[in-house]
Parts: structure tokens; C-alpha cells; sequence
């Protein structure tokens, strides 16, 4: 049968067709909903979500160096976890956190190898239980580190060299995170395999072995513990044409001295230092401006500035009311899955003029945003706003209220909205009648967005920089797994960076880039 | 296979597409959060399905496409409340950005409207662009039955627009 649909003149349906093709959701939403997805899933499974051995150490992957480093220690954790499962009913994770608190030091090394079995990535890890951690990381010709003495946290890295100081996370808690992956353990079923006993360093060791038949190709992850059933080896080996590669070692020592210099905090003295340990107290709610509630979610609008001719740049937060928290408790920002119980998102406030035609409202563009402990940050400027000011000085603004996680769930299960849309005169703000100029505006806030967070990469606020065709290699990639070509060619690649990795200019002109669109 | 193996394969890889597919046809988060849900419920409850389909990236988007189109039909009873920003603006206007909207509104509405298979297949092969070869797969019928599919919900799309087309287009 022939498609009729190739030849004949373009009708509405068409029309219509190419009019929903076009539609695609804004970066920051489209985030969100992927960090849905990993909750729903992780939620379904009852196990962390993806986060394979391997994945974390590809380049291409989103990897943190904690994520990767940390990943030595958490394996190390998974042999006593391993084996002190065979003997109870002890969640791996729950046993893995024990260990981890019960050792005195730990060295590690781990290593990536590529398809010929040479080393093409390196990690090592000094945790000393009264001193804390240090993780270094190589890999694409980069390094970087990672130390907390428990009290401070830094975190260098060569590309930038940057060093950026935080406030210590817990050296043994901040890897909790990277731990949960292991719950996934319980179920490989490891099994004991004499024939791949060894000695390793005069250790004499005793091999457990865990397949994943099913993948293609077939891993296995082998497993040597010594005669106190620690972990003393790890390997993770790929089946090719019925020979098992070497694709990832981790090698762990205990109760070795961990020399003094590897714990403290030595970075290169031409690294720019980034200081992160300013408590976030201006974003308490009893300083705002101007608060509101809905659906349980407060809105704090804590900074409203005139920019230039015609517009406001507006510093907002969105957090869940005390009685949420109570009762669902309060969101760790370490926890995969939904970082707030529900935000504030910024409308046009579009209306009708008096002569009843349609006016476009304010078209809010997201400069920078943050999510941490639960409270979603949200740097705006909105334009075209002179139209909506009810009386000089007096701008009403509007916005859709979403929940999020447990709290949405539950008023799901109530059949309570779980959100509201478009919201019209939320709160009305205060604008200052003397405008600044858009560069100081964004002086500020790579100024203040630099000194909010901690010292990990993704501790804190993202710079929102312009969205950027797909290359060539993505479209490539893209229609190979069956995206139609021109989609491809039509998709963007949401950007942004961190402050520190980006200068004042750079993200300047990024700004002007998107404001010309 | 452990299921977060699982995800990390088939999901993973995919996640950007299956959004961006709902989000053609409900366009506003709260309604693509909804329908992704109850796709993922779906997919997980098959999820063996993924290692044996032949094109089990097809057939998550036929889920997702199915679970976006039965949110499509709630919306119909619940539109007060679920009704996207741009399905509530004003549309009187003639310019061609507010034609271009209201036309998009009147077809989600036709095809929720349409039958179960009409719409998934319409939704595959006219929003996603996906072959026929494809769209039998993710929908477990032959091409033909596929482009019959197709053909049919054009058709009735096409009749039940009518009344946007211009005057002089119409066929009388």
C-alpha cells in the first residue's frame, strides 16, 4: 500500500502536525522531568537508578570526581557489604556505611582500562578516619581533587585551576550518596569461585564471583577478599568473542600510614581560590521582600531591580512550608530524585488590553538557578515590564505552582491539585524607580552565585548560558537511534556552567546572546 | 538483569526523546509529568519486553505517545484545570501565531478524539516522524495495518478541521 501522506498539497493536519513538532520544553524543565524519571524508576526498583561502575568513569558522562572517586571507597564498602550479606539480613548500603565508619585507613586505587586492556583513567583515595579524605582523579589529561578534613571541603581542579573551598559535607557521609548504587549488589548473587583465588601482594585472597548473563556484552564483576573477608581486589571484566577482559580495577589497602601531606590542603599557589563558606542567612523568608503561598510551597521574593528601559531582574526562592516538612521531612540535597517539594515557576502575566486584544505579558528569561536543600533559587529578568506596572513602582507578577515528590504524590492520593497554572497577580513588587545598567545586574550575580554552595562541581548555582545546535556528531548520533534527521538538525543543547568555570565577560555576552533571540 | 541495569540501557539513552514526545502533544510540565509517570509504570511492569523488542526505543515511545494521549482525553473533562498556557490565552486575534495556536489546540483535541490505534499511529508516523517499518514494530501490526491506521485518522482529522480551513479551500 502506498503512504498517500507523500504526495499531495500541505493541509491543516500537516500544518498542525509541524506546529506540535515544534513545541519542546525549556531546559530547566526538561531537567526536572528527567530527575522524575530516575526517582519514579528508582522508586519502582527499589534500588538507586542507573549509575553503572562503568558509566561513571566514561568521560562522556556526567561524572563529579567525588562521584568517581568515591566509587573506590564505596566498592571497598561492597566487599564488607558482600560478604557480611551472606551471613545476615543487613541491607548492603546499611552495612557499606557501617564499614566505612569502622575503618581507620584506606587507600584505594582504581583504574579504567580501554579496549586493549591499557590504562586510560586513574583515581586515588587517602581516608584516614580521624583526619578525613583526599581523592584525586585523572582523566582526559585533567586532574582534580577532592579534600575534607571535616571541616572544610576543597576542590581543585587543573583545567581551571581553581581551587573552591566549602564547608565539609562529613568526609565519611558526603560518599553515602555514591554508596546507594551497591544496594543493586543483593542482586547479582555473587558466588564463591576457587579457580580465581589469588595472592595479591602476598595477600592470600578468595575470589566471589557475580555475572550479569543477560547484558551483551556479559559483565562480571569479581570480587577478592582476604581472610577478615575485606575487599582487597575488584575487577569488573567484559565478555569479548568468549574472552573476558579487564575493563575497571580497584585495588584497596587497610590500616596503611597515610602520609601527612595527603591530607592537608596543598593546591598550587597560582589556583584561584573560591570561597563557598558564606552561610546562605540572606535567604531567609523573614527578610524578604514579599512572600506568598500556594499549595503548600512559599514563595520568598528576596531582590527587585529596575534594569535599563524596560525591565526588572528579580532574585526569587520557592520552598515548602513548615508543615510540609514536618511531615515529609526536610530534602537532603545529596538524595537522587526530586531536590524540592515544589517551586514557583515565573509567567508572562499575559493579559487583555482594554480594547480586548491580546497583550504578550513580560517574557521572564531565567539568568541563573539552584536547587540545594530543598529551596529552588531563581535569578529572572523579566522584560517588557513597563506595560504591566499598575502604578509606577507597582509591578504584579504571575506564575504556575507545581508540587514535587512525596508532597505531590500525596495530594495526588487525596485527589488535592498538584499544581496550579498561570496563576495572574501573585504578589505585586516593589520596583525601585532609579534603573541600573544589565552589567551590574550580572556583575552581582556572578558575584553572589560564586560564593553560594559548597565545594563540590555541582554545589552550586548554574549560570544559564545560550542553547546551542546540536553538532554534527550528536545529530549522527542522535539518528542512529532513530531520531528522524530533521529533528535532529532542529534540537538544542541546554548550557550552563558554574561560576567558576566561566568568566564575568563570557557569560556576559551569553546573556546579550539570549536577550537578542 | 537488575533493573537499574535496566535503566541505564534502554531509559537512559532515551529519556530526552520520550519527553520531548509528550511534550509535543501536552505541552506544560504538570501533564508530561503525569503522562511519563504512568508511562514509566507501564514500561517497568513490561520491562522484560525491552531486552527481547525488536525496537524497544519504538515501543517506549508508543507508551509514552499512548499514556500522553490518554492524558490528552482527561484534559478534555478537566480542561479548567489543566489547560496549558498557551491553550488559555486569548485567541482572538488574527494574527498567524495565534492561528498557528488555536490550530494546534483543535488538533489535540480531534485527535484525542480518535480511536486508540488512529492516534498512536498518527502521533508516531505525522509528530515523530517514524518510518512505517518502525511504527509496526511499536505497534505490534504490519505496515499495512499501520498506514491504514494512519490513513484513517488523517482523514477524519482532515474532515473534522474543516472548519478552519478558509472558505475558499473548502470542498463543498
Amino acid at each position: 500500500m502506498n503512504d498517500s501522506s507523500n504526495n499531495r498539497p500541505t493541509t491543516l493536519v500537516d500544518d498542525g502536525m509541524i506546529a506540535l513538532r515544534e513545541n519542546s520544553p525549556s531546559d530547566e524543565v526538561q531537567e526536572r522531568l528527567r530527575q522524575g524519571m530516575r526517582a519514579q524508576w528508582q522508586e519502582l526498583s527499589e534500588t538507586p537508578v542507573p549509575v553503572s561502575l562503568r558509566s561513571r568513569w566514561l568521560p562522556s558522562s556526567s561524572i563529579r570526581l567525588a562521584v568517581a572517586l568515591s566509587l573506590c571507597v564505596a566498592v571497598l564498602v561492597a566487599g564488607f557489604a558482600l560478604v557480611a550479606s551472606l551471613g545476615n539480613q543487613q541491607s548492603l548500603y546499611a552495612q557499606a556505611i557501617a564499614a566505612v565508619r569502622k575503618a581507620q585507613t584506606v587507600h584505594a586505587t582504581a583504574s579504567m582500562y580501554d579496549d586493549n586492556e591499557v590504562q586510560n583513567n586513574a583515581a586515588e583515595v587517602w581516608y584516614d578516619s580521624k583526619k578525613g579524605v583526599r581523592e584525586v582523579e585523572h582523566w582526559n589529561g585533567r586532574q582534580e581533587v577532592r579534600l575534607d578534613d571535616g571541616q572544610f571541603e576543597w576542590h581543585y581542579r587543573s583545567d581551571t585551576n581553581t581551587v573552591i573551598k566549602g564547608p565539609s559535607r562529613d568526609p565519611v557521609g558526603g560518599i553515602e550518596e555514591f554508596l546507594r548504587p551497591l544496594e543493586a549488589l543483593d542482586r547479582f548473587k555473587a558466588k564463591r569461585d576457587p579457580t580465581l583465588d589469588l595472592k595479591i601482594d602476598d595477600i592470600k585472597c578468595r575470589a566471589l564471583v557475580a555475572s550479569l548473563e543477560s547484558l551483551s556484552p556479559k559483565i562480571r564483576y569479581i570480587f577478592w577478599l582476604d581472610e577478615q573477608n575485606r575487599l582487597i581486589r575488584f575487577d569488573e571484566q567484559v565478555n569479548v568473542e568468549n574472552t573476558w577482559k579487564l575493563d575497571e580495577r580497584v585495588d584497596m589497602r587497610y590500616n596503611v600510614p597515610i602520609p601527612a601531606d595527603r591530607l592537608t590542603a596543598n593546591f598550587p599557589t597560582d589556583a584561584r581560590l573560591i570561597d563557598r563558606t558564606a552561610p546562605l542567612s540572606a535567604f531567609d523568608l523573614k527578610d524578604a521582600d514579599v512572600t506568598a503561598e500556594r499549595l503548600g510551597i512559599i514563595l520568598g521574593i528576596h531582590e527587585v531591580r529596575r534594569v535599563d528601559e524596560d525591565s526588572v531582574f528579580v532574585l526569587s526562592t520557592s520552598r515548602a512550608s513548615q508543615e510540609v516538612i514536618n511531615r515529609f521531612g526536610k530534602i537532603d540535597s545529596n538524595h537522587l530524585g526530586h531536590q524540592v517539594y515544589g517551586s514557583f515557576t515565573w509567567m508572562s502575566n499575559g493579559r487583555r488590553a482594554e480594547d480586548h486584544s491580546w497583550i504578550n505579558g513580560m517574557r521572564p528569561l531565567t539568568l541563573a538557578y539552584w536547587q540545594r536543600d530543598g529551596i529552588d533559587y531563581q535569578w529572572i529578568l523579566l522584560r517588557k515590564t513597563k506595560a504591566w506596572e499598575k502604578e509606577p513602582g507597582k509591578l504584579p507578577v504571575g506564575f504556575s505552582i507545581h508540587t514535587r515528590g512525596k508532597w505531590a504524590e500525596a495530594r495526588k492520593k487525596a485527589g488535592e491539585p498538584q499544581w496550579l497554572l498561570n496563576q495572574k497577580d501573585v504578589v505585586t513588587l516593589d520596583v525601585p524607580e532609579t534603573p541600573e545598567s544589565l552589567d551590574t545586574i550580572l556583575a552581582d550575580i556572578y558575584q553572589q552565585t560564586q560564593s553560594m554552595g559548597d565545594a563540590t562541581k555541582r554545589g552550586a548555582p548554574n549560570l544559564r548560558l545560550k542553547s546551542e545546535p546540536y553538532s554534527k556528531e550528536m545529530i549522527k548520533k542522535a539518528v542512529a537511534d532513530g531520531t528522524p534527521l530533521s529533528e535532529a538538525e532542529r534540537m538544542l543543547v541546554g548550557r550552563s556552567s558554574q561560576p567558576e568555570a566561566i568568566t564575568l565577560e563570557a557569560w556576559s555576552k551569553e546573556v546579550n546572546l539570549m536577550l537578542d533571540e | 538483569m537488575p533493573d537499574d541495569a535496566t535503566y541505564q540501557r534502554y531509559i537512559e539513552p532515551n529519556e530526552a526523546k520520550l519527553i520531548a514526545a509528550a511534550w509535543r502533544v501536552l505541552s506544560n510540565e504538570a501533564d508530561v509529568n503525569d503522562a511519563i509517570q504512568d508511562a514509566l509504570t507501564r514500561i517497568w511492569k513490561n520491562r522484560q519486553t525491552l531486552e527481547t523488542h525488536a525496537n524497544s526505543t519504538a515501543w517506549m515511545l508508543r507508551i509514552v505517545l499512548n499514556a500522553a494521549y490518554d492524558q490528552l482525553r482527561k484534559r478534555k473533562v478537566q480542561r479548567t484545570k489543566t489547560l496549558p498556557e498557551w491553550l488559555v490565552a486569548d485567541h482572538t486575534s488574527a494574527d498567524s501565531k495565534a492561528q498557528a495556536e488555536e490550530l494546534k489546540r483543535r488538533l489535540l483535541e480531534e485527535i484525542s478524539l480518535l480511536s486508540p490505534k488512529q492516534a498512536q499511529a498518527i502521533l508516531l508516523r505525522l509528530v515523530e516522524e517514524m518510518p512505517y517499518a518502525e511504527i509496526s514494530e511499536a505497534m505490534g501490526c504490519s505496515e499495512a495495518t499501520a498506514r491504514v491506521h494512519v490513513k484513517r485518522g488523517r482523514e477524519k482529522l482532515q474532515e473534522r478541521l474543516a472548519d478552519l480551513q478558509p472558505f475558499s479551500q473548502r470542498s463543498h
